[in-house]
């Protein structure tokens, strides 16, 4: 748990939270989240505007709360991990820099927090995949979804089966749409390590699909 | 399967609670960013000139007048080599002589629990790890690795009320109400009615912190668990009243008035007021400070609170009130064990670097009185060459105002037969 959620302390800092201001490249699609209302959401939070925060964690929440879910299995805990993710960005306002985009800085961390959560619920043994396909079942799920119940149903046992390393990678490469340079960047990883989790994965998954296939 | 399809999956995977989640998390980062204090940037400071310029100026100021002989004495005599006070204090007394507030001072040393009396006579207690005062100070729940005791602190050595064998016992605490004492037993928490009945476990496994009970509401604590949530319980049923999200595991909790619950991790100090409404936030950043403890006031109003700075090696001493810090002292090394006297006008600072205790008037006008020689006060006998701080005591707490009469000793292990023995007001 201690050491894969603390960032690097950027020289001339006064606090952990917050985006590094070193360098980095981030892909277009990572870095959408940093449009003109972001910047301006930021700078106005910055000023004390509740209404521009509260956009901003509007924006973000969906698919920060999602991603934890995602790789936990459990409401409950995705709640406690998104939160503090945010809670974090509060305690870091002052000192952001606008100009990083939010939306990286905001996935390492309920990331981060999840692969911890998850490997303790491992250790634990208080979440069993069957509960979670119980608790999500497809057929359950409202309409709109263009995937038949089986597909949906391989995908969520695929993602139990993985090891909550592999899962992390897939829902930051497929969910939030990072490139694998990126999430070896927000996970301090080698980036053969995350191609190779990524191969893992998908194959998981994929043998998963194939099975309900047939 | 293409990767369009699998984000599409994914997207559409069921999220139970995503958007109850939201509002409920919306609400607790609103109050967080309504609540919170901005941390000051650092600014350069040419603390060089002015530090080169502070002892020219110190210098002269002590070789040439009166006034700055006297200075130079007292910091010599108080605080010995190399050690630096924040505030002008009175004058360092070699002994324990005279507590300036009044009631009596519970500390463990490493040969056991004694109590300072206001006199500044001491009692030795017992052969115990650690120890904590009942309400009124009429009890003392004393500890060692295989058993919790209730015992009579004005006898030396004996009259234990009711004793409970439980391995690796720690971290007791008395309920204001006198009738429960919650503990911890390995990694689990307990809870024993004050008499020694009814011992039974409330949590299998807790955070290594001391739980803390709420002033004002019958037999309610607030723990940490494994994951740093801290849980707010009523500690007869185990019924969770509320309960905060995983943090940082805390290094103490405490609460404020009976209404808002401290809670100190070693970044940051959190206070919330039920139902886990953040309603205040300090950081301490990483990189300068760790904090090291944090004791309410007798009255609930405020809180001392001690930060260490990583970059001068200096412990700072904090009063928390009304959403305000306000620095009262700040000195080498580390401070733990913060005590407030029972009237609140006094705060005991146990500084273990220069084996002295502190008693910071914290009323009017601030004055320090300090306390020498700590260490060997509490080791009669020992061998002088023992560095004091290995023997420096820990302070367990300042109580009480009021003495009471005691009533009268109960037979001993009446607990351990199940009896529940009347052993006073403390022990329903």
């Amino acid at each position: 748990m201690a050491g894969r959620r603390d960032l690097p302390v950027p020289p001339g800092r006064t606090t952990l939270d917050g985006p590094p201001p070193v360098p980095s490249s981030y892909s277009p699609r990572a870095m959408a989240g940093l449009s003109r209302d972001e910047r301006a959401w930021i700078r106005a939070a910055q000023a004390g505007s509740v209404s521009d925060l509260e956009a901003l964690f509007r924006h973000h929440w969906p698919r920060a709360y999602r991603a934890a879910y995602l790789v936990v299995h459990d409401h409950a805990a995705a709640e406690d991990i998104a939160q503090e993710a945010f809670l974090a960005a509060v305690r870091s306002l002052d000192s952001f820099d606008r100009d990083r985009p939010f939306g990286p800085w905001l996935h390492r961390i309920v990331i981060n927090r999840a692969i911890d959560s998850a490997r303790a619920k491992t250790a634990r043994r208080e979440v069993s995949g069957e509960s979670y396909l119980e608790a999500t079942d497809p057929l359950a799920m409202a309409g709109g979804n263009p995937f038949t119940p089986t597909e949906a149903r391989a995908v969520a046992a695929g993602l139990v089966s993985l090891p909550p390393e592999q899962r992390a990678v897939v829902v930051l490469r497929y969910l939030l749409e990072y490139t694998p340079g990126e999430i070896a960047e927000l996970l301090e990883l080698p980036r053969g390590t995350v191609n190779s989790r990524l191969r893992r994965g998908l194959d998981a998954l994929q043998s998963q699909l194939a099975e309900s296939e047939e | 399967m293409k990767q369009r399809d699998l984000r599409n999956l994914l997207l559409e995977q069921p999220v139970p609670g995503e958007h109850t989640a939201e509002e409920r998390t919306w609400d607790v980062v609103r109050q967080s960013f309504l609540a919170r204090e901005r941390v000051p940037r650092e600014r350069r400071v040419p603390w060089r000139l002015l530090v080169a310029l502070a002892i020219v100026g110190a210098g002269v100021a002590i070789g040439v007048t009166p006034a700055g002989s006297t200075i130079a004495d007292w910091v010599r005599d108080t605080l010995g080599r190399d050690r630096v006070v924040g505030v002008q204090g009175e004058q360092v007394e070699p002994v324990l002589l005279r507590l300036p507030a009044p009631g009596q001072i519970l500390t463990t040393a490493p040969n056991g629990v004694w109590v300072v009396n206001r006199d500044g006579s001491k009692r030795f207690v017992g052969e115990y790890a650690g120890a904590t005062w009942s309400p009124n100070a009429q009890f003392v729940a004393a500890w060692n690795d295989s058993e919790l005791v209730a015992l009579d602190p004005t006898m030396t050595e004996g009259n234990i009320h009711w004793s409970l064998a439980r391995e690796n016992v720690s971290a007791a605490r008395w309920a204001p109400s006198g009738f429960r004492v919650a503990y911890l037993a390995g990694a689990s928490l307990r809870v024993v009615v004050g008499n020694g009945a009814d011992d039974r476990l409330l949590e299998r496994r807790v955070a290594p912190v001391a739980p803390a009970w709420r002033p004002g509401q019958e037999n309610v604590l607030a723990y940490s668990d494994p994951d740093g949530r801290i849980l707010v319980v009523e500690a007869d049923t185990g019924k969770v009243l509320w309960r905060t999200p995983r943090a940082p595991l805390p290094i103490a909790l405490t609460w404020l008035n009976g209404e808002e619950l401290a809670v100190l991790t070693e970044q940051q100090l959190r206070v919330f007021r039920a139902p886990r409404q953040l309603v205040a936030s300090i950081d301490f950043p990483r990189r300068l400070y760790t904090a090291t403890g944090i004791v309410a006031g007798p009255d609930g109003r405020q809180a001392a609170y001690s930060v260490y700075s990583k970059r001068d090696g200096q412990g700072i001493v904090y009063v928390y009130n009304r959403r305000q810090s306000r620095q009262i002292f700040s000195g080498s090394g580390r401070f733990r064990d913060l005590a407030w006297s029972p009237d609140g006008r006094f705060l005991l600072v146990p500084w273990r670097a220069a084996d002295q205790w502190l008693f910071i008037r914290t009323v009017g006008r601030p004055r320090v009185r300090a306390n020498a020689d700590i260490a060997a006060q509490f080791a009669p006998g020992e061998d002088a060459a023992v560095p004091p701080a290995l023997g420096f005591p820990r302070v367990e707490g300042w109580c009480c105002a009021e003495e009471e009469p005691l009533p009268p000793p109960a037979e001993t292990g009446a607990a351990e037969t199940g009896a529940a023995t009347e052993t006073g007001a403390e022990a329903r």
